[in-house]
């Protein structure tokens, strides 16, 4: 399932039926057919041009959203984590708060200050992402640095460096892919949440939610126009929790 | 009591940080507010006059004191975009005045929803023997979760009110006018709102049902011949209901989020919208005092639910 999502915006990228910007008013409406399988929209565009483009663009996004909070919740998850003290109380304190608010919202608030642009996006929801990412890892690393195994490290006089990134980190993967799936799913939900609301990614670059946004007008008339961006989504979703799923199971089996 | 002193002691801490956070993200954005309000072409001293009435010729430490201030004596300052008539700047309170009770209730409608149902799921759930049962279930949360809100709330316009013609999109009666029609309308958007929250509940509970019926103490009143159903009803259910409630508190905060987008897809003139075109303009006044508002709510919401957590497990009151 996640393949074929995968498969569609890497070939979207070189290839797509119909120029997913062309305009044609002699091509309103059209319910889906075999020339346009999921129909054509408002004006006249091929509604699965537009699908394959946007899958590509949310996905790229929520990629780079999922690295960013990921890296960043490594680092400072391990830090905090490992060597506890003032920095732990306050770093967490600042994670709590974060948390505690909704993570679109502050988003939103990023963005507003930011100004609407496809980096800001990610950025902003980069930023609110971090919290799950830190919190997943410090409970890691504060579970691993009195194991045994560490204490020999550090023992044997390995340096800091070397026993948070070479002896730590490659042991809280298992774990760490699981969250890293989950907030690539939140991703995708937010980006698309916020591409709704016409504060994410700007036209006439095609997203899964401003072309949700444009067919709720159509809803009685072409009902096609909003079922295939929206299942689109859902479709997205799945498969990353799918996958995220397969992969803690195969953690419990180890 | 000592515990609910240090709970408010924090809480007021909390708020008093949102609130310088709120303050000063919006000091250090780019643009001047004056330029763009008069656009290009005003007068130096016209641009002077006006930076002196909003206080913006002051530094920022001092505008935050004079602002906290005004919002504790309930004068939440003036937007940039709306007036009142020619002369007068639009208060923030008139602007949000009828429109945060939108919201409210709609969050409030929501979490309704989704306590009614998603309890009985679960515990259904989790002492179903039936395979069928449990995969269909299994799949249906799980979708649940995988449909965003503004998606699911265009799927329950367009089954609803086009198809089954059940409401009019669109066509929102204030709870000022007619009680009966507001809910009648606003019970959709919770709809939205509430199917994700509850396939998250109900896999949440059945879960926790699950590890408690693996406990000792189960074996125990097993092995003393208890009924299966006194045992779920009786012993489990109090014991996994305990981490239901921080969950349920954890997706309060979602529900708040959630109503902000709903709001769009059912135009309900609640903050949510208010806060989108609000962040478009770069009303940066109004955008303030809603996030304060919002994270109170939030904040506000976590405090009860530590306390309720409290009186329902002993254990913790102990230590």
């Amino acid at each position: 399932m996640g393949g074929i999502i995968l498969l569609l915006s890497v070939v979207s990228i070189f290839w797509t039926p119909y120029s997913p910007t062309q305009m044609s008013a002699a091509l309103r409406f059209k319910p889906p057919s075999f020339a346009h399988i999921f129909g054509t929209d408002n004006f006249g565009r091929d509604i699965f041009s537009r699908v394959m483009k946007a899958i590509g663009t949310s996905f790229l996004i929520s990629l780079f959203v999922v690295l960013i909070s990921a890296v960043a919740g490594i680092l400072i998850g391990a830090v905090t984590g490992y060597f506890g003290g003032v920095i732990d109380a306050v770093v967490m304190r600042v994670v709590d708060a974060i948390n505690g608010f909704p993570s679109i919202l502050l988003a939103l608030v990023i963005i507003s200050i930011l100004g609407k642009a496809r980096a800001n996006v990610v950025l902003a929801l980069g930023i609110a992402f971090t919290p799950s990412f830190v919190r997943i890892v410090r409970g890691e690393f504060i579970r691993l640095r009195d194991s045994d195994y560490i204490v020999r490290a550090r023992l044997m006089g390995a340096r800091k460096r070397r026993i948070l990134f070479l002896h730590i980190l490659p042991n809280i993967f298992s774990t760490f892919w699981v969250s890293v799936m989950i907030g690539f799913n939140n991703a995708i939900l937010a980006e698309s949440g916020l591409s709704y609301l016409g504060i994410g990614v700007q036209a006439p670059d095609a997203t899964l939610g401003s072309m949700l946004s444009d067919a709720q007008g159509y809803l009685s008339s072409a009902p096609w126009y909003a079922l295939a961006p929206g299942l689109t989504i859902v479709w997205m979703v799945l498969s990353a929790a799918m996958l995220s799923e397969g992969l803690s199971r195969k953690k419990k089996n180890i | 009591m000592a515990y609910i002193v240090k709970k408010t002691a924090t809480l007021i801490i909390t708020l008093f940080l949102v609130s310088v956070l709120a303050f000063l993200a919006f000091q250090i954005i780019p643009g001047d507010v004056v330029t763009s309000i008069l656009g290009t072409e005003a007068t130096p001293e016209r641009e002077e006059a006006l930076r002196e009435e909003l206080g913006l010729d002051k530094p920022p430490v001092q505008r935050y004191i004079k602002w906290a201030g005004g919002v504790l004596r309930g004068d939440l300052g003036v937007s940039y975009r709306y007036s009142k008539n020619m002369n007068e700047m639009m208060p923030v309170s008139e602007l949000i005045g009828d429109k945060l009770p939108v919201t409210l209730l709609l969050a409030l409608f929501a979490m309704i929803l989704t306590i009614l149902f998603a309890i009985p799921i679960g515990v259904l759930w989790a002492g179903t023997k039936n395979k069928f049962l449990d995969g269909a279930l299994n799949v249906l949360t799980q979708t649940s979760m995988a449909i965003p809100a503004f998606f699911l709330g265009i799927l329950v316009t367009y089954l609803f009110g086009i198809v089954l013609k059940m409401f009019t999109p669109g066509s929102y009666v204030s709870y000022k006018k007619d009680v009966g029609a507001f809910v009648s309308y606003m019970i959709f958007p919770a709809i939205a709102i509430a199917i994700p929250k509850i396939g998250m509940t109900a896999r949440f509970l059945r879960n926790s049902t699950l590890t408690e019926l693996r406990s000792d103490y189960v074996r125990t009143a097993k092995s003393k011949g208890c009924e299966d159903k006194t045992i779920l009803f009786k012993h489990v259910l109090r014991n996994a209901m305990l981490p239901v409630v921080t969950f349920i508190g954890m997706i309060i905060a979602e529900t708040v989020a959630g109503s902000i987008v709903v709001e769009q897809v059912f135009s309900l003139p609640g903050i949510g919208r208010l806060l989108i075109s609000s962040i478009s303009t770069r009303d940066f006044p109004v955008v303030e005092i809603l996030i304060m508002y919002i994270t109170m709510v939030v904040i506000v919401v976590y405090f009860i639910v530590d306390i309720i957590y409290r009186e329902l497990d002993p254990r913790i009151r102990v230590e």
